[in-house]
């Protein structure tokens, strides 16, 4: 699990880490505090595993952070086989740890944000798969909510079954996997933001 | 006339080594010296004494190119000169021993002695790599001390933080008079000291005085001024009071002189 | 006010004093000890560390494990070279990492996007920290600012620059001439395996410590350091030496933004935002003196090091990263109470 910072505790850096793993089905305790899951048990996601987490590791969102703590939880336990990494530019800096152990071919590296530079990334390789996001939506429709609330006084509905309105995520990879809605390096370049 | 038979009285047809005339400083409307004139010759001690704000700083500083004086005239063995920076002064080889010291603690003795005029290793180790002579700069200030009778200091790879404020003040003074200087000026030199260590350093001043190198001392110590000293310069008001000798008036009349109750 | 000094008693007295004032305490002597090798107190805090590391974790001792640690304090390290110079001066520089990043988006967009020759885009690189130097030692020495200021102001106009120039965006080291990259790869020496950005990063501590070590300039940098005012009196040109040292940081942070560029094998503006505070930490905890004149550049290197290995051993024992910035806070906190206790040695 490749985090933010180690310095601060931020709900963009707990929610993605959390939200990974409640994504396999794993139990994470406290849902506002990272690593404090079990170290290993099984995952219910998909077929269901036993799983082990190595560690959590800050990275601070950059290459240079993202490599050097790739390279430690490697240290610890060679055989890691996913990881998980708050944005891209961590999943870039994990790619280069790896492939300086030789090991970039057999460990699958998801990340978030789905930015142009990652999504490159994915097409090129280095990520398996980034959870993409819509900011300029976000901003569209929350302009366009205020908009309404002051002119109408009505709130946007929450989106059904979430306690919040979800302007929706995609999952980019160019390696679909069964049972999950993904969509292509291809597709994701038209909507992703930054250069 | 030999130096061992020289009298104050004499100085008259001496040339002096350095001398002032008629110097002015002023510092915005404050008159720091209003026309101060002085002449130091060949190994003598010359105390300058005075008030607090009486010049005797700016005076100093004058002489020693920590300030530029706005009119009058130096001359350092009759050629005049112009000082404006300590390093002027330096060229022109007065020396300086500031009230703070000015060594640095964490280096060696050898270090501060040779502190802004390191020696490089001969040959292309020291011309193209600019490598110091360290140990020819420890042999030779080794031998320096020596020269000058300065005991208290054995070991010159001491740091000077390491060493007492009798010993500092013993490299400071050093390191002025080393090297070729012809004028030491020495600013308040016991202020900080005990009572030993202070009779180290007025020792010091006489052996450099027996050794021909005139001093200039600045001392608020009447005791210390009236023991050592030949002459006494004594400041008031940013001029020149009067010049007296230990033997022609007592240290009452001179702080008399200074604080204006008398006149010379 | 007696003129006459009473001889024999008091003199005795005084030297019955100073006698036992001389006699030195085992904890003294330490002390001595330590403050006339001041990379010696570092140079113990790591050896222990590594042993107790080593003793809570058997993958740490592993040779690959050591030679990540190194590769991982190489841009640090690095920074960290500048950083001491500036501090020996009684200056300190909260824009190192910010002058390293410019410098490498500088080098990596002209050979990336202007096509530019790698060498001379290395050049520029070499250019732009030399740049950051001048503006930061202008500013200190022209207008007697504090360097703390300074650089914190200065701080913030590189970052600007930075982002304005890059616009926020990666240069991938995929898309760089290989020159850029080429301190990213790696050589095996025997079993160990060794990174050019770590052998590049140790020249330049050899070099830098032969000439803090054996010339002048380097004498003249810790009696800057130590006290301006003596310095100044000395017939030191103390302003020439504090722009000298601003300069040399800079073309440091210029060969730190190469390192950068081969270690993360890419060119990007987020990276190093920790830098400038984490050189800070390396120069603090290798012994050299925040009041400047004192601390060797190996205590440096060793600093450096100690900080990555107490994240790397603190990682593999399992310990959660909030309490590894834990404990490189005691660090800080201890090896500047330690530099307090070793400075009052006097005689």
């Amino acid at each position: 699990m490749l985090d933010l910072f180690d310095d601060k505790v931020v709900s963009v850096d707990y929610n993605r880490d959390q939200g990974f793993l409640t994504g396999l089905g794993i139990d994470t305790a406290d849902k506002k505090k990272n690593g404090d899951e079990a170290k290993t048990g099984k995952y219910t996601g998909g077929k269901g595993g036993d799983y082990e987490i190595v560690g959590s590791q800050a990275t601070q969102g950059a290459e240079d952070g993202g490599r050097t703590a790739m390279e430690t939880l490697l240290s610890k336990n060679p055989n890691i086989n996913v990881v998980y990494t708050i944005n891209e530019p961590a999943a870039a800096g994990a790619y280069e740890a790896l492939k300086s152990a030789g090991k970039e071919k057999d460990v699958l590296v998801v990340s978030i944000d789905g930015g142009c530079a990652g999504v490159n990334n994915v097409k090129s390789g280095v990520i398996g798969a980034t959870a993409q996001q819509y900011p300029v939506k976000m901003a569209e429709l929350g302009v366009k909510a205020i908009v309404e609330i002051a002119k109408t006084g009505k709130k946007p509905a929450n989106s059904e079954g979430l306690d919040f309105f979800n302007t929706g995520v995609a999952l980019v990879t160019d390696k679909a996997a069964d049972g999950v809605t993904s969509i292509t390096t291809a597709e994701a370049s038209q909507m992703c933001w930054g250069k | 006339m030999t130096a061992t038979e020289f009298q104050p009285a004499d100085t008259k047809v001496r040339q002096p080594i350095l001398q002032a005339r008629s110097l002015v400083k002023t510092f915005g409307r404050v008159v720091g010296l209003d026309g101060v004139s002085l002449d130091l010759y060949p190994g003598e001690v010359l105390a300058v004494i005075g008030d607090n704000g009486a010049g005797k700083s700016t005076l100093i500083k004058c002489l020693t190119g920590a300030e530029v004086p706005d009119s009058g005239e130096l001359t350092v063995s009759g050629q005049p000169v112009h000082f404006k920076r300590p390093q002027d002064a330096r060229a022109h080889g007065i020396e300086t021993v500031y009230q703070n010291l000015a060594v640095s603690p964490a280096l060696d003795v050898a270090s501060n002695l040779f502190l802004g005029r390191e020696e490089r290793l001969p040959g292309p180790l020291g011309k193209l790599f600019r490598v110091l002579d360290t140990k020819g700069m420890r042999r030779k200030a080794k031998e320096e001390l020596a020269r000058l009778g300065i005991s208290t200091l054995q070991d010159v790879t001491v740091p000077v933080e390491n060493l007492s404020g009798g010993q500092r003040q013993a490299v400071a003074v050093a390191r002025a008079a080393a090297f070729g200087s012809k004028v030491v000026v020495l600013d308040e030199p016991t202020a900080a000291l005990g009572v030993r260590e202070s009779n180290q350093v007025l020792q010091l001043v006489r052996d450099l005085r027996d050794r021909g190198l005139p001093v200039i001392l600045i001392s608020h110590n009447m005791p210390h001024v009236f023991d050592v000293a030949d002459r006494i310069h004594i400041q008031r008001l940013g001029k020149c009071a009067a010049t007296i000798t230990p033997q022609s008036h007592s240290m009452t009349d001179a702080v008399a002189i200074m604080t204006g109750a008398a006149t010379a | 006010m007696t003129q006459q000094q009473t001889a024999g008693p008091p003199t005795g007295v005084a030297d019955l004093a100073e006698e036992f004032l001389d006699r030195q305490t085992p904890l003294s002597r330490i002390r001595n000890i330590l403050h006339r090798y001041p990379a010696l107190s570092p140079a113990i805090v790591l050896l222990v560390s590594v042993i107790v590391f080593g003793l809570l974790n058997d993958r740490f001792l592993r040779v690959e494990n050591l030679s990540l640690i190194t590769q991982q304090v190489a841009v640090v390290g690095t920074l960290a070279i500048a950083q001491t110079l500036i501090i020996l001066t009684a200056g300190i520089d909260l824009s190192v990492g910010a002058v390293m990043i410019l410098s490498s988006m500088v080098v990596a967009q002209l050979a990336v996007n202007n096509g530019v020759p790698a060498p001379l885009a290395l050049l520029a690189g070499l250019l732009v920290g030399l740049g950051a130097g001048a503006l930061n030692g202008f500013l200190v020495t022209r207008f007697r600012l504090p360097p703390f200021i300074v650089t914190l102001g200065t701080l913030n106009i590189f970052i600007a620059l930075t982002l304005l120039y890059s616009n926020g965006a990666t240069v991938r080291g995929s898309a760089m001439p290989g020159m850029l990259t080429w301190t990213g790869s790696t050589f095996l020496l025997g079993p160990v395996r060794i990174s050019t950005g770590v052998v590049l990063m140790l020249l330049l501590y050899i070099a830098v410590a032969f000439i803090l070590g054996k010339t002048a300039w380097g004498r003249h940098v810790y009696a800057v350091g130590d006290d301006k005012e003596a310095a100044r009196l000395a017939g030191i040109a103390v302003n020439r030496v504090l722009m000298s040292v601003y300069l040399a940081a800079g073309a440091v942070l210029a060969v730190g933004a190469w390192i950068q560029i081969g270690r993360t094998n890419a060119a990007s503006p987020n990276t190093g935002v920790d830098l400038n505070l984490d050189s800070i930490t390396a120069v603090v905890i290798g012994g050299t003196s925040l009041f400047g004149g004192r601390g060797s550049i190996w205590g440096t290197l060793l600093g450096a090091l100690i900080v990555g290995v107490f994240r790397n051993g603190l990682s593999l024992a399992g310990l959660d990263v909030l309490y590894q910035t834990l404990a490189v806070g005691i660090l800080i906190i201890l090896a500047v109470s330690i530099d307090q206790w070793i400075r009052k040695v006097k005689s």
